[in-house]
């Protein structure tokens, strides 16, 4: 039901400008025109003083929250493991287009809703992927949206460190780890990975 | 007093501008698409993720942006009509349905970067702006070069500036929302900083966290910045300074917290085209 109230916002938005089409001059046009200005902003502003996103008509949420010492950071840490059983910290764009920080959330909200063998596909296809993006930068290529434009490219908004280092040896088992800690506190650095969360070996 | 009030409605929408204006927000808004989707090539391939993905994005999600379950290569096919359409939108080609196919094709490919985790932040993803204002455009009047100064060559340059606006001012009022005036103090920001550290290593977040004082000047210069933005509407003057007070609050998260703003150069919306294409165009004296 919500979804179909977001739709109808944008298809009002569509509408109100399309209706200027068939109107080219006069005081019509003028009132077309100060319908669409006036939606647009009403419909902005609701979402934005209501915090109810409705792409495009968006409310702009981020970095809201306060932070203290004792707030918690965590963080869901992708690691492939090789052949010879060595972790590789996964780099953010490995899972190309969604981005680390998107999959941590999916991984930390979706899985366990998953049925086993369901899951075991969803982190079948993970590994798949992190393999597929291993070859590219053993092999000299790169990786995410450099790809095309090269240092040109526009990053993902949120920067984690890149991870250009990756095994020569195939990837076959995926783990996911589990880290928090304090701010006030340093992160727990790469070795430390966490509590583990997940393993998939390749069957 | 509505007298008044209509005065200033006119000035603000629908004082004559001329075409310039207009015709740089049509090539920025095409710049920053094809700059952000040649920056994600494979968006499309989203569309060959196992069902199991989907499951956070539920079914109404994806139908309301058109993700209805196309083959991959449909979808691929569709996002090189979309590269296609931004081409002939920035090249003045058939405008306005050019630009309609664009913020239609935009519409339903801005949500993939993000739509398996229920689009958190696909506002932040720098294709927020162009899809808004690429419709905007193809429902205006298609400037012509060189053409007079029209009211119709005004309100659309100013609505896509407004949502522009929107990118600082419902940030501010967010904060406002859910932690007060207590968001903009110097200990919210070092703590702010810590945190994030611990997630980006932004180059400079030990440093500035380390100052009190300049966690102050920020948090109170971010409120500012913020809560100051829809002037840039009203007054030119104001949205100059405001380009340079942006560029620098960027630049200063960037560094500091390590966030990206991908719609950077869409400030650029913010300069006077019109008033650069007349001087540049003058004969010398």
């Amino acid at each position: 039901m919500i979804e179909a109230l977001r739709l109808s916002v944008f298809l009002g938005f569509v509408w109100l400008g399309l209706r200027l089409w068939t109107e080219d001059t006069g005081a019509r046009r003028r009132h077309r025109v100060n319908a669409l200005i006036a939606y647009v902003a009403t419909a902005s502003v609701i979402a934005g003083v209501l915090q109810r996103d409705a792409w495009p008509f968006t409310s702009h949420t981020i970095a809201v929250g306060r932070a203290r010492a004792d707030s918690l950071v965590c963080q869901t840490r992708l690691v492939g493991v090789d052949v010879k059983g060595a972790e590789w910290r996964l780099d953010p764009y490995s899972f190309t287009p969604v981005f680390d920080s998107i999959l941590q959330y999916w991984l930390e909200q979706a899985l366990d809703q998953l049925a086993a063998d369901r899951r075991e596909r969803a982190l079948g296809f993970l590994l798949q992927r992190a393999e597929a993006s291993r070859e590219r930068l053993a092999s000299g290529r790169s990786l995410g949206p450099q790809r095309l434009l090269g240092p040109a490219a526009a990053p993902y908004w949120l920067l984690l460190p890149r991870q250009p280092a990756a095994s020569l040896e195939p990837y076959v088992g995926l783990r996911g780890y589990r880290a928090c800690w304090r701010t006030d506190a340093p992160a727990p650095s790469a070795r430390e990975q966490g509590r583990l969360i997940f393993e998939y070996r390749r069957r | 007093m509505k007298a008044a009030l209509r005065d200033a409605w006119d000035r603000v929408w629908f004082r004559p501008a001329g075409p310039m204006a207009l015709i740089a927000a049509r090539v920025l808004v095409c710049v920053q698409a094809l700059w952000i989707l040649l920056s994600r090539p494979d968006l499309p391939d989203l569309a060959r993720w196992p069902e199991e993905f989907w499951v956070l994005a539920g079914q109404m999600l994806p139908v309301r942006f058109g993700i209805v379950g196309l083959p991959p290569a449909a979808e691929w096919g569709l996002f090189v009509v979309l590269h296609l359409s931004l081409v002939a939108a920035l090249l003045g080609l058939w405008c306005r349905l050019s630009c309609l196919v664009a913020a239609l094709l935009l519409y339903h490919f801005a949500p993939f970067e993000e739509i398996l985790a229920g689009m958190p932040h696909t506002a932040f993803g720098g294709l927020t702006l162009p899809t808004m204002a690429l419709f905007v455009l193809s429902f205006a009047e298609a400037p012509r070069h060189r053409g007079p100064a029209s009211p119709e060559y005004r309100w659309p340059l100013a609505l896509i500036q407004l949502l522009l606006a929107f990118h600082y001012f419902f940030p501010a009022l967010a904060k406002l929302r859910f932690s007060g005036l207590d968001w903009f103090t110097a200990e919210n920001l070092h703590y702010y900083v810590l945190g994030n550290h611990a997630v980006t290593a932004a180059p400079l977040a030990l440093w500035v966290a380390r100052q009190p004082a300049l966690c102050a000047a920020l948090a109170t210069g971010t409120l500012l910045l913020e809560v100051c933005a829809p002037l840039v509407v009203v007054s030119t003057r104001f949205a100059h300074a405001f380009l340079a007070a942006a560029l620098a609050f960027h630049t200063g998260i960037l560094l500091v917290i390590g966030y990206f703003f991908p719609s950077l150069p869409l400030l650029l919306l913010l300069v006077d085209w019109d008033s650069l294409g007349r001087r540049t165009s003058a004969p010398s004296a």
